[in-house]
């Protein structure tokens, strides 16, 4: 029989709630996106904040630590090193020579070694003659002020007159990037 | 309630017609408005056999109970105002604390029958289902005689399950629309007072051949011819001798004669035709006694057949109680089609009511003076009260248990319903008028889907306001990120610049501590005189692994020395003595470089000890006091995992 009612009643009663429901579903959806944004992305990102957070203070406590010593080795690696060097080396040789022995007799600026080490850095030769304490006192003094300096070569032998040494530094300079 | 043809509706009003239809009747909740009359519990039967009125009875299926219905006047089928009453006192009596009531309406129609014939193009049995349906909306179209009238008529077909070849394989049976009017002035009750009342409008004559096993015990094995015997008219049904309906004729009765004076060679010419050879012939009167002289009569033309009269009222008819209520099957809450076969008889009753029995409570329904209510069917019949038809209609042939039943025409009749056909049932345009109850139902469940829809809406926006809460109250709310991974990648890049520096700056070749190194290596300045010190760093740049650079440093000593120096110096000459030297000025100046713990890092001596020449040539007389020179050469490796090892180069 033929059924007269059932596409009315498939579209006032079925058909259109569903519809009316999904577009308000809709609606309702983007007004949450619309006032909650990127929620969910923020909250993701608080959450791995908060955690870097966590680090970042430890960081920064290791950091403090080490930024003093930093600044100072950036001061010693930045700058002319060679002036630097040959500086320190005459305030080494007075502050050490009490017999008056202790003399510089050469000085100069090396070739720059030419191996392939991640850093910057230059070098300086010198020699300086003086008895075996005083010398080693002189370059204590002068490596403990300059701890960027690296023996490439060193010769110690004695003065073929009298009873000084003679001492023969090649040094590398570790320098920083200027 | 007025309402418009939903043809002429738009799509918005047909449904605002369905839903006033929903709400103001109980169409959506009572399945009775879709029921088959048959299958309602409370029926009212009523039977129509002459101009003087009409018998009716009232059955209640679920209590089993029968009783007599309201005379039926012709004035009634002619004014709904008189029939009015009559509902109302039905109403009153039988329906008033019914949750879901409903009233079947049978008419069984015998003040009228006649047959056709179909049309020589129409005789072919496999069109049956087309021809049923052609002879509802164009009778003329398939029957011989096109004079036949579908205005004062409605016409059904009626199959021969017997027939043979070349017979005809059905008839036409023509039923008055005169009471087309009362079925629907019960519809239209119903309608106006929400009450369902389904009608189903049969042939009377039809339903008493369907009643035969309920005569017959046995089936006469030459065949035979039931002759029911009605006030207006004779019908004769013929069946062959497997007990199956072969054809059927009609003669009226003309005049005021009681029957036709051409019964006996009707039935002579006609058995002649169908080959029934002394076929049995029972008479069944179906308007009470026997008319005087017809079996007579029928005994003289037929010579060698036995002329039997039935008593459809008598004892001997094996009739059980009334059927068990039909559980109304559903698919979903929807009713599904009514059959005939659904009715399972119960057991006969054995012992005949007495007059005791009888109930005489009054009643409601006007018209009814002597009331009375049985609950046996089969007590019923015996007194003569219930028409055969009417029983033969609620309880189905298969129940007689008679031999007849099983043939192939009863079998087919009950599977098929076509004795009960339905010959005045709503017209087109009243049954469109109505939604379906699969559309009342879908109404109904329309009202979950605008809950489920509601509660989506709702959900959705509960969700919102909950979200917007939970939000607002998170500290991630607004939160402006203070991008710390720029300050651990600053602090990283500090880190790393001032491991590089601290590894740089590190005591990998200081000129003081190797000089204290000499000075630990020769403690004794007596026996051991040095000529010559030199140190090297040799940068293996060209070994580098893992991004790191080793370093070797090797110093080479020379000098001379006395006996006792020269067993000192063979003391240092072994890795051993060596590591111990380093070790020593480790302690001593705690330059990393000398610290030989650390794997890889032993020292390796080689001394090479030889008496000087120059005290070979000056023989014995001025023995040199150190007469021993030697050459020492020390190298140390800092590579794999070391970590003064350097940082190669990036590429």
């Amino acid at each position: 029989m033929k059924k007269n009612y059932i596409q009315s009643i498939g579209i006032f009663a079925i058909a259109l709630p569903l519809v009316a429901a999904l577009i308000l579903t809709g609606i309702i959806s983007l007004v949450k996106g619309s006032l909650l944004g990127d929620f969910a992305q923020d909250q993701s990102t608080y959450q791995t904040e908060q955690s870097q957070l966590v680090v970042v203070e430890q960081l920064k406590k290791q950091n403090a630590e080490k930024q003093q010593q930093l600044e100072q080795w950036n001061q010693l690696l930045t700058g002319d090193s060679f002036s630097k060097v040959n500086e320190q080396l005459r305030q080494a040789i007075t502050n050490n020579n009490k017999t008056k022995t202790l003399q510089l007799t050469d000085q100069k600026r090396a070739a720059s070694p030419t191996y392939t080490v991640d850093a910057e850095r230059s070098a300086c030769a010198f020699e300086v003659e003086g008895t075996f304490s005083e010398l080693q006192r002189c370059v204590t003094e002068l490596e403990c002020t300059l701890p960027n300096l690296m023996v490439n070569t060193m010769t110690i032998k004695p003065q073929t007159s009298g009873n000084l040494l003679n001492l023969q530094l090649n040094y590398t300079i570790w320098e920083k990037a200027q | 309630m007025p309402l418009t043809p939903p043809e002429s509706l738009s799509s918005a009003k047909r449904f605002s017609q369905a839903k006033r239809l929903a709400k103001e009747t109980s169409r959506a909740s009572n399945p009775n408005w879709y029921a088959d009359a048959l299958a309602i519990n409370l029926q009212l039967h009523i039977f129509v056999g002459s101009d003087s009125g009409a018998i009716s009875y009232i059955r209640n299926i679920e209590s089993g109970a029968w009783a007599k219905g309201p005379n039926i006047s012709p004035e009634m089928e002619e004014d709904p105002s008189l029939l009015k009453p009559v509902l109302d006192g039905i109403v009153a009596e039988h329906l008033a604390s019914s949750k879901k009531p409903g009233l079947g309406v049978i008419l069984y129609v015998a003040d009228e029958f006649s047959t056709a014939e179909l049309g020589p193009e129409h005789q072919n049995p496999a069109e049956i289902d087309e021809l049923r349906r052609l002879i509802k909306e164009n009778p003329r179209s398939i029957l011989e005689d096109h004079s036949i009238s579908n205005e004062s008529h409605s016409w059904r077909l009626f199959p021969y399950p017997g027939a043979a070849s070349g017979q005809a394989f059905a008839t036409a049976i023509a039923f008055t629309r005169r009471h087309e009017h009362l079925m629907q002035e019960f519809r239209d009750y119903g309608n106006q007072n929400n009450l369902p009342i389904r009608t189903r409008a049969i042939s009377a004559p039809l339903c008493a051949i369907s009643a035969l096993p309920w005569l017959l015990e046995q089936k006469p094995e030459n065949g035979f011819v039931a002759l029911y015997h009605y006030p207006r008219f004779t019908a004769l049904s013929f069946f062959n001798s497997h007990g199956d309906l072969v054809l059927i004729r009609t003669l009226q009765h003309h005049g005021n004669v009681p029957f036709s004076p051409q019964t006996a060679s009707a039935i002579m010419t006609t058995t002649a035709s169908l080959e029934l050879e002394n076929p049995h012939v029972f008479i069944v009167p179906m308007a009470g006694a026997s008319p005087m002289g017809l079996s007579d009569s029928l005994a003289s033309m037929l010579p060698n057949s036995q002329v039997i009269t039935l008593s459809p009222t008598s004892s001997a008819l094996h009739i059980p109680t009334a059927p068990t209520a039909t559980a109304a099957p559903s698919d979903l809450g929807v009713t599904r089609p009514w059959k005939w076969s659904d009715l399972t008889a119960q057991e006969a009753v054995e012992s005949e009511p007495t007059q005791a029995d009888l109930p005489t409570a009054e009643t409601a329904i006007p018209g009814v003076t002597r009331p009375w209510k049985l609950k046996d069917m089969a007590a019923v019949a015996m007194l003569s009260q219930v028409r055969l038809e009417v029983v033969s209609i609620t309880n189905p042939p298969s129940a007689s248990k008679s031999i007849l039943a099983e043939s192939h025409t009863f079998t087919t009749l009950v599977k098929e319903m076509w004795p009960i056909q339905d010959f005045l049932p709503p017209s087109a345009a009243e049954s469109t008028l109505y939604p379906q109850q699969i559309e009342m139902k879908l109404l109904q469940w329309s009202k979950l889907i605008k809950l489920a829809a509601a509660c989506l809406v709702l959900g959705s926006f509960g969700k919102l306001a909950f979200d917007i809460s939970s939000s607002n109250s998170d500290p991630a709310w607004g939160y402006e990120s203070t991008n710390p991974a720029y300050q651990i990648a600053s602090f990283k890049k500090s880190a790393r610049e001032y491991d590089k520096l601290n590894n740089l700056l590190s005591d990998r070749a200081r000129a003081w501590s190797n000089m204290e190194f000499l000075n630990r290596l020769f403690p004794n300045e007596k026996s051991i005189t040095l000529k010559d010190f030199s140190y090297t760093t040799s940068v293996q740049d060209g070994n580098a692994t893992d991004q790191r650079v080793p370093v070797i440093r090797s110093w080479t000593i020379s000098g001379k020395a006395d006996a006792t120096g020269r067993n000192y110096l063979e003391t240092l000459n072994s890795n051993a003595g060596m590591a111990k030297v380093f070790e020593d000025t480790h302690q001593g100046t705690l330059d990393q470089s000398f610290d030989v713990s650390f794997e890889g890092r032993n020292p390796i001596p080689d001394i090479q000890i030889k008496r000087a020449s120059s005290s070979r040539q000056r023989g014995s007389s001025a023995a040199p006091t150190h007469p021993y020179e030697f050459k020492m050469t020390i190298t140390q490796r800092l590579d794999d995992k070391d970590p003064l090892t350097l940082p190669l180069a990036k590429k």
